[in-house]
């Protein structure tokens, strides 16, 4: 991997570079390390002085080296000067100077231009990272993976025994693992792995051994279950000590011990996963009931490395090849028959690897997409400001180049400083981008992150492509915004400088093209303004949106007791205790017990039969079922409306009963009372009873309708291992109750596995992608709003100041302020007007493309418009008020004698 | 290299260092922030410019290295010359006359 000190290294010269670079490498790795374990700021520190050094101390040294060269030759400069040297050669010196001398204009534009490129960078450092960066293996190129998703494990063991096909196959499968040993969770990302797993993927420990088939067998090795963890998690938990190999680690309540480490940059084979702790899939039935023979249970993916010349298509052909073979050895028996033909049929396809899989993709794809058109528009803003500013200095510069032109400078020469001075404040404004976007793409995969066993982690160190980009799109910048002012140095003729200065009130071209440039920007940031306005609607449509339940304080444990050692018909009465026992805790108002809850991660459908309705319209949509116990309605303060509600005698061995929510009532049994009526479920024999009628709530996604929802007798099912438990407080934060509860199931039972979460946090989390979107949005529509005022404030005054003598004189002749003031005002209101509706056209435009991530609004809607020009209205009037109140107030005589 | 004194503080704290022992070019920075606690920061790029000009002007060479299981990732061991060692010996005498003769002063003794 390039290091980004490598390629600052390279502003030394290469004579000091052979000299020190191996002590300055190890210098510069040491302090970032040091830095980096002091946290962010001080890493940013090292980052600013070692960029700051390259580029001074560098520079000066290349000089000081330079002037110890004897010349070879002394090229004599002249204006027409031909050789390549002096064609190329650049006065920097002189363009930084001139940069200097307007230091306002030269922050100003350094400073936009770096938001600019950074927020583009940051961006682009994600996408990088997500989806073109290949995984840090030995020749991913050749690694491929069974199209498409998962597999079954006997499906594996068939690919295995023919494995010689390939160059190595293995598989994997993700999995969450308990690290705690007893009580409360501690989950970290794991996977199970095949036998040569790391011997295919080419990933040697850094510390031990990796995982090899005979640790692959099922019930573990001759060692016992064994566990390979990161790099990450030998620092973070073991302190990096040496001696971790063959110490204990629980996994999922059993204990397994290390063998090995594996190197700092794998991170397994999913992008946006760091995998922890990785198990041989052997140890499986020591974990949970096992799916080694199960035949439709889909849960593995399959990779294979490639032989050194075969292609994707050759693979594919050879494993089409034994597909029947595979197919039929592996047929689940209980299913249907046309199942079992569309089975054996499906052929089985290889895809690349190279980049690993990704969740991550398809689900943030779509918003990345909008946030990176967002700060491209913003970057457009940007070099139009700097266009503008550039412009305006290039005018007030006329004299001055007029002159050199007098003096017999080309203008090839006179261009070319400006294009150097453009060059200069790109770079500069490319560096700081740089460290912004270092930050910036951090912050952003933070939020992605929702709770701890769902930590998005990308690697973001910039490599060559992110710096490629970097400097694209500086070189980009500077073509668009140094050409404008080059340009105009063509017009300059040598004996304007005899000429009067300031007099000049009409006819200039350049203004011409600066107010394009307004129109510009104006345009544009309507069109971010309307963007950001749609996306916070929607965030606030979904936070405010009647849920149907109280969320707050409401605080839910996930109980698994599969590491109880109680047999599976004691499940039951064990809960139950369970649910006795947080009862019983201080300042616990009431406790209900259900298969799922709100927003929850798990979510179960059923097919459904009701005298009288045809099969099909009863599937679409199919409805949400949920289990509770009595007190669950009262602990998420859910009325019933029409009935009763789950009671206690409802229990296993009384007529089956259900509670079923209003949409369910009204869709199913229009214009008739739901309660008494009697349907079928997934064909089970027993007819179920509706006893009640709740009001609706949210089931599982905050952007779906109210959706029909059975809720059945939790004490009528068979109780599973798997329980989730929703506590309402009697009062203040529900976190706060956390521990007394975790005692107070640890005494029923100190082995079941509990996971604590508020739950609203579990909503928040659940709009994770709306916030991110409207706050980014929300920041750079601000941004080019900031932007566009600048450039109309620019723009105005500066055309203020070219009409003082013409103001002074209208002043002389009777003009009041007032009508001075209106003037200006009537000019820049032309401006912003075109400029509001070429922006609304592109908005209008635009927006449909918005449709899929928005919830409540329409993407055209009026109120949106309007609001967003008249906020764009509102600021322009701003920004060219200010001039015009200083134009009124010049004294006519003062006006006249300046210039 | 203008060996004359006054030293800038960081290129006397560089010849400090050596003078203790010769070692490695981050052991030198390291040595350098430790004993001036923290004053001079001694950034990489800095410690190496200086460096240069104090080998170039014969103050500093390149020391054989140490220990052969010594790691050669970290770059060449340094040592002070005797023309280095003078100099700061020189420095360290402008410096001891320096406090001695504020020492004598009494409008110093006011200020502290």
């Amino acid at each position: 991997m390039m290091r980004l000190y490598d390629l600052l290294l390279r502003a030394y010269p290469p004579a000091f570079r052979d000299r020190f670079g191996e002590g300055m490498r190890h210098a510069l790795a040491s302090d970032l390390a040091r830095a980096r374990s002091r946290g962010r700021v001080a890493a940013a520190m090292f980052w600013l002085i070692t960029i700051w050094q390259a580029a001074s101390l560098g520079l000066s040294a290349r000089r000081a080296e330079r002037r110890q060269r004897p010349h070879k030759f002394s090229p004599i400069p002249t204006s027409r000067g031909t050789s390549m040297q002096t064609f190329f050669s650049i006065d920097w010196r002189d363009a930084l100077r001139s940069l200097r001398a307007t230091p306002v204009i030269t922050a100003a534009a350094v400073l936009s231009l770096a938001l600019g490129i950074g927020a583009n960078t940051a961006l682009f450092t994600i996408f990088n990272s997500l989806l073109l960066k290949t995984l840090p293996v030995r020749e991913p190129q050749q690694l491929a993976v069974l199209d498409d998703g998962s597999w079954t494990y006997p499906i594996w063991e068939q690919v295995k025994a023919r494995g010689t096909m390939f160059d190595g196959v293995f598989a994997w499968s993700n999995f969450g693992i308990d690290l705690a040993p007893s009580g409360a969770t501690d989950m970290v990302a794991g996977a199970f792995v095949s036998g040569r797993t790391f011997e295919v993927l080419g990933v040697s420990a850094q510390l031990g051994r990796t995982i090899t088939p005979d640790d692959d067998v099922r019930g573990g090795g001759p060692g016992g279950p064994v566990a390979v963890i990161s790099h990450g998690l030998w620092q973070k938990r073991y302190a990096g000590a040496g001696d971790v190999v063959g110490k204990p680690i629980s996994v999922n309540r059993v204990k397994y011990s290390i063998i090995g480490v594996t190197p700092p940059e794998f991170f397994g084979t999913e992008v946006g996963r760091n995998v922890e702790v990785m198990i041989p899939f052997g140890t499986e039935p020591l974990l949970r009931p096992s799916a080694l023979d199960a035949r439709s249970t889909w849960w593995l993916e399959i990779f294979a490395r490639l032989k050194p010349g075969q292609s994707l298509a050759d693979a594919t052909s050879a494993l089409r090849g034994l597909q029947p073979l595979i197919r039929t050895a592996t047929l689940p028996q209980d299913w249907s028959d046309s199942e079992k033909a569309s089975y054996l049929k499906e052929p089985l396809t290889i895809v690349s690897a190279a980049t690993g899989r990704s969740a991550l993709r398809s689900r943030f794809e779509e918003p990345l997409n909008v946030i990176m058109a967002v700060v491209g528009l913003v970057l457009l803003i940007a070099c139009a400001n700097i266009a503008s500013l550039l412009v305006a200095r290039a005018v007030s510069r006329r004299h001055e180049l007029s002159l050199r032109l007098a003096l017999g400078a080309s203008r090839w020469r006179i261009s070319r400083q400006l294009v150097a001075e453009s060059a200069l404040m790109s770079i500069a404004g490319g560096a700081i981008g740089l460290a912004f976007a270092y930050w910036g793409s951090r912050m952003l995969v933070r939020q992605l992150t929702t709770s701890a066993t769902n930590v998005v982690f990308l690697d973001l160190h910039f490599d060559w492509r992110v710096l490629g980009f970097t400097a694209l799109v500086a070189l980009m910048t500077t073509t668009i915004f140094g050409l404008a002012p080059a340009s105009g140095t063509m017009r300059i003729q040598p004996n304007e400088v005899l000429r009067e200065r300031g007099r000049g009130v009409a006819g200039d071209a350049r203004f011409g093209l600066r107010n394009v440039l307004v129109v510009i920007q104006v345009a544009l940031s309507l069109a971010l303004v309307v963007a950001a306005a749609l996306f916070g609607r929607t965030l606030s449509g979904l936070t405010t949106r009647q849920l149907g339940f109280v969320p707050d304080p409401v605080l839910t444990i996930s109980l698994n007791a599969g590491k109880t050692g109680v047999p599976k018909d004691q499940f039951g009465p064990l809960f139950d205790q369970v649910v006795d026992a947080v009862k019983a805790v201080p300042g616990v108002a009431n406790v209900g017990a259900s298969f799922t809850t709100p927003v929850g991660n798990a979510a179960w459908n059923t097919r459904l039969e009701v005298p009288g309705m045809p099969e099909a319209s009863s599937m679409r949509p199919a409805p949400w079922v949920n289990t509770v116990t009595p007190d669950w309605f009262a602990t998420y303060g859910m009325t019933i409306v029409d009935g009763r509600s789950i009671e206690a005698t409802d229990r296993i061995g009384t007529p089956k009963v259900a509670v079923v929510n209003q949409t369910f009532a009204t869709r199913y049994f229009p214009g008739r009372r739901a309660v008494g009526a009697r349907f079928k479920v997934d064909r089970e024999a027993d007819d179920i009873e509706i006893v009640g009628v709740v009001a609706d709530a949210v089931y599982r996604s905050l952007r779906a309708d109210m959706a029909p929802t059975i809720f059945f007798a939790q004490d009528q099912q068979p109780a599973g291992r798997d329980l989730m438990l929703s506590v309402r407080a009697a009062g203040g934060s529900p976190g706060a109750l956390t521990r007394s509860i975790a005692d107070a199931i640890g005494r029923v039972n100190p082995l079941i596995a509990m996971t604590f979460r508020p739950l609203s946090d579990q909503i928040g989390a659940s709009l994770v992608q709306e916030r991110l979107v409207a706050t980014l949005s929300g920041f750079f529509g601000a941004l080019a709003l900031m932007l566009a005022g600048l450039g109309l404030y620019g723009v105005t005054s500066h055309a203020v100041s070219r009409q003082r003598a013409e103001i002074g004189i209208r002043m002389a002749l009777g003009a009041r302020p007032a009508g001075i003031v209106a003037m200006v005002l009537r000019r820049t209101s032309w401006l912003v007007g075109i400029g509001v509706i070429a922006g609304a056209a592109l908005s209008f435009w635009g927006a449909t493309y918005l449709k899929t991530l928005l919830y409540g609004v329409q993407p055209r809607d009026l109120l949106t418009f309007v609001g967003a020009g008249a906020v764009l209205i509102a600021v322009g009037l701003v920004a060219a008020w200010l001039p015009a109140r200083r134009a009124a107030k010049v004294e006519p005589t003062t006006a006249l004698r300046s210039s | 290299m203008n060996a004359s004194t006054p030293l800038k503080p960081a290129v006397f704290h560089i010849l400090l260092a050596l003078a203790d022992r010769d070692s490695h070019g981050y052991a030198v920075m390291q040595a350098v922030r430790e004993q001036s606690g923290g004053r001079v920061p001694m950034p990489t790029g800095s410690f190496y410019r200086h460096l240069s000009k104090l080998l170039d002007g014969g103050l500093v060479a390149e020391a054989a290295r140490k220990r052969a299981d010594d790691d050669p990732r970290r770059g060449s061991y340094y040592r002070l010359t005797p023309l280095g060692q003078k100099v700061l010996a020189s420095e360290k005498q402008r410096l001891t006359d320096l406090v001695a003769a504020m020492g004598g002063l009494k409008a110093i003794k006011k200020l502290q």
